[in-house]
């Protein structure tokens, strides 16, 4: 989903393309609190809207400036004059943008997408408010097991969690070179 | 008939402010034409345009006979290559060459045969598995030349495609680009700012400011005689000064230099101004000599700086009419700064230029 941005933030400079850029990364730099908060209110409280479609929304929200922002760097190490070629090759525009763009952004929205898995995983503060009877994400379970219970329980699984972030990252930096785009 | 016909093209990026303003060339069949001028001339606009990914707001392209103007740029079998390269990343060397003929649904073993000798006609036949990534600079605008040039497009458009390489790289690839243009005997539009570049490679060159044309014709022409101000400038005459005409007639425009009057060309299609007119004068730095003292017959002057360059020595002088910069052969007599000097034209190569016997060319954009 951050691929059309992302596509349309490094292509053209439009007017208030830097709004724009501003707007996607707003999650990143606001507290999660006050996200998750927001959203409760406005999803459940107002919308009347499903547990778990206000999840996925809360989810999908505090995605996207990931995504955007990787997907972006790998487009912006390629050359924009690579479109232009195709074309002039006789490439329509769309047969330009499959062939030869979209093979090029691969490792991007494949980090993007092992980022955005990660970020959500380990996501509290959104998942907190959002989560509700029957539907509830692992860290947020962890966290009320915690709050009854003190066992070593969560302490093994918070060791799995960890052990299974870092080889994810490990692999996705070894298969894609992740680092060259966060 | 020519091959490429421009025909007053007029295209703007904003209102009111034409980047080129009822353009018009012709390039023959099998022509390398250079586009040569400053950043912002238009240059670059007028191939875009060619290629079709620019549309102009008025004006007419037509090659071979057929009109282009409305065709989408995918139609329209031209080849370019990019400043940049702008080669497939993620594809061969083969498959970068082979895109365009792919895009033609040519069958498989014509696209083999195709690529294997245009990749053959670059020498870069042993690398047709490499990725761009693993090629040199240069061997990277090989590629793109044969990619260009498989598809046979009816003109070839080459947008600076030197300006990333190093200097000796750049002599090599020029004759290249020229050898091959040549054998295949292909239409061709060069953009360059670089004025020695398009001296050596083409067959006419078009030197362009602010939108329009300000002279056209062979690299010879426009090197020796300049028609304006602006391509003088462009062309490398280090030195220019007003001066008073003193009389014109027989090919020939008088001048005081010094005190005694010199003689410099004058070509009459561009009038017969009254003596009293100003006249720009232009010369090279090597197109003047020093000697010493200030008896001998020409304009008196004094060092200011010398600077050492190999067997040439380079003198700035001062003098009555203005700086002129002086090449001498580093052989001979040396003067240090301060001295002082007599500066002899030999104006057999110096040209007068008067702006008002040519309209001004193009308005100020700025």
């Amino acid at each position: 989903m951050g691929m059309p941005v992302a596509y349309a933030l490094t292509r053209f400079q439009f007017a208030g393309s830097g709004m724009v850029e501003t707007v996607f990364s707003a999650p990143i730099l606001v507290p999660g609190l006050v996200i998750g908060f927001a959203m409760l209110n406005f999803f459940v409280l107002l919308g009347d809207m499903q547990v778990m479609t206000g999840l996925f929304i809360g989810h999908t929200a505090i995605l996207f400036p990931y995504s955007v922002r990787v997907i972006s760097a790998s487009l912006r190490n390629l050359d924009p004059y690579v479109e232009d070629a195709a074309v002039s090759l006789g490439a329509n525009r769309l047969r330009g943008f499959v062939l030869v763009v979209l093979p090029n952004m691969q490792a991007g929205i494949a980090a993007a997408f092992v980022l955005g898995f990660i970020t959500s995983f380990n996501n509290v503060p959104v998942s907190l408010f959002l989560s509700g009877p029957g539907v509830t994400t692992l860290p947020v379970s962890m966290l009320s097991y915690l709050e009854y219970y003190f066992d070593p329980t969560i302490a093994a699984l918070s060791t799995l969690l960890v052990i299974f972030t870092v080889v994810l990252v490990q692999t996705a930096e070894r298969l894609l070179g992740l680092s060259q785009y966060v | 008939m020519p091959h490429l016909e421009i025909r007053d093209l007029t295209v703007s990026y904003e209102k009111n402010q034409p980047t080129l303003e009822q353009f018009s060339l012709d390039v023959e069949q099998g022509e390398l034409l250079s586009l040569l001028g400053p950043s912002g001339c238009g240059k670059t606009t007028t191939l875009r345009s060619v290629a079709g990914f620019i549309r102009p707001d008025a004006g007419r392209i037509v090659i071979n006979g057929r009109d282009y103007t409305d065709l989408p740029p995918n139609k329209r079998d031209i080849g370019l290559v990019f400043q940049s390269y702008a080669l497939f990343p993620h594809l061969t060397v083969f498959y970068n060459v082979a895109f365009g003929l792919r895009m033609r649904r040519i069958p498989k073993d014509e696209v083999r045969a195709r690529v294997t000798k245009a990749l053959k006609m670059v020498g870069l036949e042993a690398f047709a598995n490499r990725r761009p990534a693993q090629l040199s600079g240069g061997q990277q605008q090989r590629v793109a030349l044969a990619r260009a040039t498989v598809i046979e497009p009816q003109v070839l458009l080459l947008d600076e495609p030197l300006s990333n390489l190093d200097a000796r790289l750049r002599v090599d690839m020029r004759q290249e680009i020229r050898r091959l243009q040549q054998q295949l005997g292909i239409t061709t539009l060069y953009v360059t700012h670089d004025q020695v570049e398009a001296m050596s490679i083409s067959d006419r060159v078009v030197v362009m400011n602010q939108g329009a044309i300000e002279q056209i014709g062979t690299p010879e022409s426009i090197f020796a005689a300049p028609e304006t101000v602006f391509v003088a400038d462009f062309m490398g005459f280090d030195n220019r000064f007003s001066a008073v005409v003193e009389s014109v007639g027989n090919g020939k425009l008088r001048v005081f230099w010094g005190g005694a009057p010199i003689e410099l060309r004058w070509n009459s299609k561009f009038g017969s101004p009254q003596s009293g007119a100003r006249a720009e004068i232009f010369f090279r730095a090597d197109d003047a000599s020093l000697v010493a003292g200030t008896e001998a017959s020409g304009l008196a002057g004094q060092v200011i700086l010398h600077t050492f360059h190999g067997n040439e020595l380079r003198y700035l002088v001062e003098t009555e009419v203005g700086e002129f910069s002086i090449m001498q052969d580093s052989a001979g007599e040396r003067f240090e700064s301060g001295a002082a000097v007599t500066v002899q034209a030999q104006t057999q190569k110096w040209i007068a230029i008067f702006e008002d016997a040519r309209k001004t060319k193009g308005k100020s954009h700025d």
